[in-house]
């Protein structure tokens, strides 16, 4: 005992270190991650190769389409629709006159940023969104709606003028103007659920639409969610993804800690709901304990000479307090025979039990009749 | 009947998917090959031994309407799925699973199980996008829980986020052909396994197939509100019928947001005054209240109570014992950093009604667990770094320990090199063998042959608490082609 006390201790001492080591971790961590802005997987940023110019437009400038006709009629993100030189031209007289062996002078400049003499100039870079958007279905909500910086008359500088989730979100709920589902924005597998990881970076539902998920712990958590709106977790999970947990592939190492084999039995009897998640006790757990000798009625353990209580001296008083609290922890080693086998003579059932069991006892004669014998029916109140 | 059922949708998918269809639809072929092996000890010190093969085929294929494939496409869509798995176990020898080896039979044990895990044909968008239709071999989740099912379900979808879903068909048991029971209703020794010996085994063998009707009635017509309602009933026949309720319901938007759900069964107290019964709360299953209270952006703290009784089928004798609920009181501080750290602080205490005994010894106490732990992961596009550690004392005995894990991508995150070491004390009072502290770590190297093909690797080794080293070792490989 005074082993297991010393073990204890030096157990509490490692706990709290790594304790405070993850701790401080996980703040210099987040201190560096900084904050989540639009997602750089969905829509990554561009390296445009002009200067800012939409606050030299404004106000009084023309409308948005007059730069970016294509707008009004573009369904995919991915449309590029910065306007060509030619549209610039159409105002830029001086633009007009530039082209291929023109001199590079400062008003080139102006627009394209550090460009060189003599040289010719380069397409900025637009990486391909990941997302699916239409602007000619957003065109009567208006430009600045998702693109607040490019209306203002001040340089945008570096922000991204691209709406977060949360804009999309807030317009698309409210007054149930455009559907919710995932599918409506993300890019879809072809089953239809969402791509979520996209250059290593995961996709996650946010904090403010789902509350807290999927950060540490979500595993131990997501039932109740689940429980809930089932439809939710299918924009982005199978039922193979399900049922690689749920029905017994492998198990799952976010679930079962380091030497869960030789180690489990305390941590099933603290946390017995959560097994029954996934594992059967009177199949899974007890054909297994039969064959560790575990189970009282392992014929096993009995060939071996190793038959019996396997709990030790625990009082029996004890096991039965226990027993009360979590009777699926007991079954996941004794069969309704070996119960039966000792409250024979020690009655199982609940004080008051013979005022109740008679609507069971008419209704469910097979439940009774592994213990009693007859009409027991008649001998309730 | 039963088997015409799940014959349903191979009839259908036979039909869409002839020779010369021509359509264009998606598809996927994946399949999991994982073999693992180690040892346990048994009672007596004798090496058990699990040398476990189990693979996973999944066959799918969507949208096999024509036009469907479009992205902006918008009319019903039909699809199909169809998963095996064969699980076998090459250490279980033919003395263990032979019923007629009396001395070494093991009841329940078999070497080998084939199983169709899903195999259904479903149509969703149906009657304007308001009707989804599904039928085979599927599963479940609502406010109850897991079910397999074989049958059929409808959902329809009305205005305001209003759902009703009904269904039909027979509960997917270990004894069935192709069946597994990881979903079956548990109390019944094995459950309706056929493939023990029916004579010497007769109170462990249940042959009926069991019927199952259920309805689902859901309304989230805003965040902020999540109102639903089901009704489970898996037997029809009344002495056999486990008939289970479930209600939930969520109010509120972040910042402040409570949420509670209960779930109950009649057939755990059939006296004559349901009313009585459930007032009295003899028939609750399990209740959760929690309340959740967001002070920042990335913060979230949810205080959180949980009652849980264990339930078991209709036809078992545990759920006549005397039994009292777990009630957990709990509190729990979750914090984000950016989109790639977030850590968790949590803490409960499992109350007694007075009988419990917090410390192990013969005490009466309001307590009989108390526990709490702190983790942390860090995920970025080549680095994986997690850290957790717990506490929790229940009826006196420990476990306490810590983990910490990382992984680590090369060769544009082809390969992964991952190890995880962890640190537990227990205080086992079932076995004093299995008491003390356990060291170990798991060293892992997963690598991408190509697209779609993966090899994994992994070595666990763990010792202390008095016994031998431990060892497990597992490899994977995994196929996933579209099309």
């Amino acid at each position: 005992m005074r082993r297991a006390e010393h073990g204890l201790e030096a157990a509490r001492g490692a706990t709290l270190a790594v304790a405070a080591v993850t701790a401080f971790a996980g703040a210099v961590l987040g201190w560096s991650a900084g904050r989540a802005g639009p997602s750089m997987a969905l829509l990554p940023a561009p390296r445009p190769s002009v200067a800012p110019v939409h606050h030299l437009h404004r106000p009084g400038a023309p409308e948005c389409a007059a730069c970016h006709p294509r707008a009004a009629e573009s369904r995919w993100a991915s449309d590029l629709l910065a306007p060509t030189m030619e549209r610039c031209a159409s105002c830029h007289a001086d633009a007009r006159d530039a082209g291929p062996g023109a001199p590079v002078t400062d008003r080139c400049r102006a627009c394209h940023l550090g460009l060189p003499e003599g040289a010719r100039p380069v397409r900025g870079d637009h990486p391909r969104p990941n997302v699916r958007f239409p602007h000619r279905s957003h065109w009567a909500v208006g430009c600045a709606a998702c693109h607040p910086a490019a209306s203002r008359a001040a340089p945008a500088g570096a922000v991204r003028d691209v709406p977060t989730m949360e804009v999309c979100h807030g317009c698309h709920e409210r007054e149930d103007r455009a559907s919710t589902e995932c599918r409506t924005c993300h890019l879809v597998h072809g089953d239809g659920r969402m791509v979520t990881e996209i250059r290593g970076e995961r996709l996650l539902p946010p904090a403010w639409l789902e509350g807290e998920t999927h950060g540490e712990g979500w595993v131990g958590d997501h039932a109740r969610r689940a429980g809930a709106d089932s439809k939710r977790c299918a924009a982005c999970h199978r039922e193979t993804f399900c049922q690689g947990c749920h029905t017994g592939r492998l198990r799952p190492r976010n679930v079962h800690p380091g030497d869960w084999m030789s180690s489990h039995g305390v941590s099933t009897r603290m946390d017995s709901p959560r097994c029954r998640g996934c594992h059967r006790g009177q199949s899974f757990c007890i054909t297994c304990h039969r064959r560790a000798g575990v189970a009282p009625d392992s014929p096993v353990a009995a060939g071996r000479g190793v038959g019996g209580r396997y709990h030790g001296d625990l009082p029996v008083e004890r096991l039965c307090k226990r027993a009360r609290y979590d009777i699926a922890a007991c079954a996941s080693c004794h069969s309704e025979g070996s119960c039966i086998s000792c409250h024979a003579a020690i009655d199982p059932h609940p004080a008051g039990w013979r005022r109740r069991c008679k609507p069971l006892a008419q209704r469910n004669h097979r439940a009774c009749a592994k213990c009693h014998e007859g009409e027991i029916w008649r001998r309730c109140e | 009947m039963r088997h015409r059922l799940t014959l349903v949708p191979w009839v259908i998918a036979g039909a869409l998917l002839a020779p010369g269809a021509g359509r264009a639809y998606d598809q996927q072929i994946s399949s999991s090959l994982w073999a693992e092996g180690y040892s346990v000890e048994g009672r007596d010190g004798t090496a058990i031994r699990r040398r476990r093969i189990v693979e996973d085929l999944h066959l799918a294929a969507w949208n096999l309407l024509p036009g469907s494939d479009d992205p902006y496409y918008e009319g019903p869509r039909l699809s199909i799925e169809l998963a095996v798995r064969m699980d076998t176990d090459f250490a279980v020898g033919a003395t263990e699973s032979d019923p007629d080896i009396e001395r070494s039979y093991v009841p329940g044990l078999t070497p080998l199980r084939v199983a169709v895990m899903l195999g259904f044909a479903e149509a969703r968008g149906l009657w304007g996008g308001s009707l989804d239709l599904r039928g085979g071999r599927q599963v479940r989740f609502d406010t109850i829980g897991l079910l397999g099912l074989d049958g059929i379900e409808a959902r329809v979808h009305l205005p305001d986020g209003l759902l009703i879903a009904v269904y039909w068909g027979y509960e997917i048991r270990g004894g069935d052909l192709l069946g597994y029971d990881q979903l079956e209703l548990d109390g019944v020794d094995s459950g309706g396994r056929h493939d023990m010996a029916a004579d010497r085994y007769a109170d462990r063998v249940d042959p009926e197939p069991r019927m199952v009707v259920g309805a689902e009635a859901s309304w989230i017509p805003r965040r902020w509100l999540d109102v639903g309602a089901v009704f489970r009933s898996v037997g029809l026949s009344e002495p056999l019928a486990d008939q289970r309720f479930g209600g939930r319901v969520g109010l509120g938007d972040r910042p402040i947001r409570g949420e509670a759900r209960v779930v109950w069964s009649p057939m755990l107290d059939r006296r004559d005054d349901a009313g009585e019964a459930f007032a009295e709360g003899t028939v609750v299953r399990e209740a959760d209240v929690d309340l959740s209270v967001a002070p920042h952006e990335a913060v979230d703290v949810r205080a959180e109570y949980r009652l849980y009784r264990p339930t078991f089928e209709a036809d078992s004798i545990f759920n006549v014992f005397d039994l009292a609920p777990q009630n957990d009181l709990g509190l729990r501080v979750a914090a984000r950093f950016g989109g790639s750290v977030s850590t968790a602080a949590w803490g409960f205490a499992r109350l007694a009604d007075g009988s419990g005994g917090l410390s192990g010894r013969d005490d009466a106490s309001w307590l009989s667990g108390v526990g709490g732990g702190l983790g942390g992961n860090y995920w970025a596009s080549s680095q994986r770094l997690s850290a957790r550690v717990s506490w929790v004392r229940e009826w006196g005995e420990d476990r306490v320990g810590a983990e910490i894990g990382g992984a680590q991508g090369f060769l544009s995150e082809r390969l992964w090199v991952g190890l995880r070491a962890s640190c537990w004390h227990i205080d086992d009072h079932f076995s004093e063998r299995l008491s003390g502290n356990v060291i170990g770590y798991v060293l892992s190297v997963r690598f991408r042959v190509a697209q779609g093909a993966r090899v994994l690797g992994e070595l666990e080794n763990y010792w202390g608490a008095g016994r031998v080293p431990r060892f497990v070792v597992m490899a994977m490989l995994q196929l996933d082609l579209w099309r």
